[in-house]
């Protein structure tokens, strides 16, 4: 079982020629969602703190 | 703001869909591993739809109750929108690239889904110009109405036009066209962007409650 798992995670990590793609795709989604969710603490920070705008 | 069980919920369901494509959904034969691009624009796609919409609705029902909360709704459910049409339009590309040896094709559904993208970044916009609220609130309402009827001409617009956009695999008429295991990876994907969609909106909402809270509103009738 946990060499089954260990070889299917090897075989994941050990991509053809176009998972260049892929990844940088992962990477961006990734980033959009964890940096909007900052931006949203952020601006909940200032507007506890009596700095939000209007 | 402190995490809430929801957004952590939300978060192990991404991080959970994460390990599923990488580590336990097969490559598929003809597109390689740039087909994975897949479980992540498609759910993000449906949950923008369903975000314009929830604006379109919250929009109509301000219009006929004027409840300053429904505007919240529709404000809060268009700036999460406006960051999912952001991964369609910017996951879409990588996968076309390695696909369709272009990043961009003036293909319908491509222009459409950027116009609505336009729409909704102007709704934002726009709120943001208007001082008085119960003017931005019917304004918006209004454009967030007008924007969401775009969302039946993207959906259909690969049976419409000529396109060069795969055709849906989900939400057809017919059965799903995916092997199992790949289908189950998109369900549970679609099911995680939905949850994460929820835990974002519930977020922008507290937020936009806050702010309304420490800035008392100057009118709320036109």
């Amino acid at each position: 079982m946990l060499w089954r798992g260990t070889m299917r995670i090897r075989r994941s990590l050990t991509l053809p020629e176009n998972s260049g793609f892929y990844h940088l795709a992962y990477a961006v989604a990734t980033g959009i969602y964890v940096g909007y969710s900052l931006l949203l603490v952020a601006r909940w920070n200032r507007v506890r703190a009596g700095k939000g705008k209007r | 703001m402190k995490p809430t069980p929801l957004s952590i919920a939300a978060a192990v369901a991404v991080v959970i869909t994460y390990i599923r494509v990488i580590f336990f959904t097969p490559l598929e034969a003809i597109q390689g591993p740039a087909q994975k691009i897949l479980y992540i624009h498609a759910p993000a796609a449906w949950v923008a739809f369903m975000a314009f919409a929830l604006v379109a609705l919250a929009g109509a029902l301000y219009l006929w109750l004027r409840e300053d909360r429904l505007d919240r709704i529709a404000e809060s459910s268009a700036e999460v929108g406006v960051v999912f049409t952001t991964v369609v339009l910017t996951t879409g590309p990588l996968w076309g690239k390695p696909i369709w040896g272009a990043y961009w094709t003036w293909d319908a559904r491509l222009t459409l889904t950027l116009f609505l993208w336009f729409i909704y970044v102007a709704y934002l916009v726009m709120r943001g110009a208007l001082e008085d609220r119960a003017v931005r609130a019917r304004y918006s309402a209004v454009l967030g109405i007008l924007g969401a009827l775009l969302i039946p001409f993207i959906h259909l617009s690969v049976y419409l036009f000529r396109t060069l956009h795969p055709q849906p695999i989900l939400m057809k008429p017919s059965a799903p066209s995916m092997p199992g295991e790949m289908l189950t990876t998109l369900l549970i994907a679609f099911a995680s962007f939905t949850l994460l969609y929820v835990a974002l909106l519930r977020a922008r909402y507290r937020y936009a409650v806050a702010r309304d809270d420490a800035h008392p509103p100057e009118s709320y009738v036109a």
